[in-house]
């Protein structure tokens, strides 16, 4: 079955033989956002659950039944954990006043000028 | 040289050659690796101390981490599948330096246990035990 990965951030295992669905950045290899790749049913529910992907076929569909569900809240939650947004901070994330953290561990918010 | 802050680390499991960050981490720590050494002393060495040399085998040791366990959490439900389902699983783990470097590891094997306690929150511990090294930054 196949998913639609929908992050740019999402590295690519060792052992994958190369694909042009990979991009190398600071020389390393990363999935490109975008791309659809085939996957077994298990890896499908989690991806897409963990909010990595989306289906894009039938199959995949119907794998992940409802998996549109609470989807904006799953995206928020993976988008925190990809930042490394403490769960004391998760509140102000949402709240826009914070988007992450400088190299000092201080609070930061790229949206601010 | 810097004081890398472990704020924003980052440990990715491998879905199906896909590296996702797992969620709810509170530790993490690596242990026992370390290059073998065989002990060389024989009866006429000289001096008091005994001598050791490098068999030329290292050994990978184990990565361990907590987390917040929520069953309900595919990326949870990832890592009791190797339980389950023992397979090797790459992994990553990316740190919280300015250039965002990072490690990768091969897990062999994979322990998982949970605790709960009425002042805290569900926990469990995993513990991966290293096929080979992990790969450090050099």
């Amino acid at each position: 079955m196949q998913i639609k990965l929908i992050r740019s951030d999402l590295g690519v295992a060792a052992g994958a033989a190369d694909s042009k669905d990979m991009i190398h950045r600071d020389g390393r290899r990363w999935w490109r956002c975008g791309a659809i790749i085939d996957v077994p049913q298990r890896a499908c529910e989690i991806l897409v659950g963990n909010g990595d992907a989306e289906p894009a076929d039938e199959e995949a569909e119907a794998a992940c039944k409802g998996w549109r569900d609470k989807r904006a809240a799953v995206l928020e939650s993976r988008e925190m954990l990809a930042r490394g947004i403490e769960p004391e901070d998760r509140e102000a994330f949402r709240r826009g006043e914070l988007t992450g953290y400088d190299a000092d561990g201080n609070s930061i918010n790229e949206g601010e000028e | 040289m810097a004081k890398v802050k472990v704020k924003g680390t980052v440990i990715k499991q491998e879905i199906a050659s896909v590296l996702t960050a797992v969620a709810q981490i509170t530790e993490f720590s690596s242990s026992g690796a370390e290059s073998e050494t065989f002990e060389a002393t024989t009866i006429d060495t000289s001096g008091a101390g005994k001598e050791y040399a490098p068999t030329g085998y290292s050994e990978g040791g184990s990565f361990d981490f907590s987390i917040f366990y929520d069953p309900a959490l595919s990326g949870h439900q990832a890592i009791t599948d190797l339980v389950t389902t023992p397979a090797e699983c790459n992994w990553d783990i990316t740190f919280a330096d300015t250039g965002g470097s990072n490690s990768t590891m091969t897990s062999a094997g994979v322990g998982f246990s949970f605790t709960g306690a009425m002042n805290d929150g569900l926990k469990a511990d995993v513990s991966l035990k290293l096929d080979q090294l992990i790969g450090y930054t050099t």
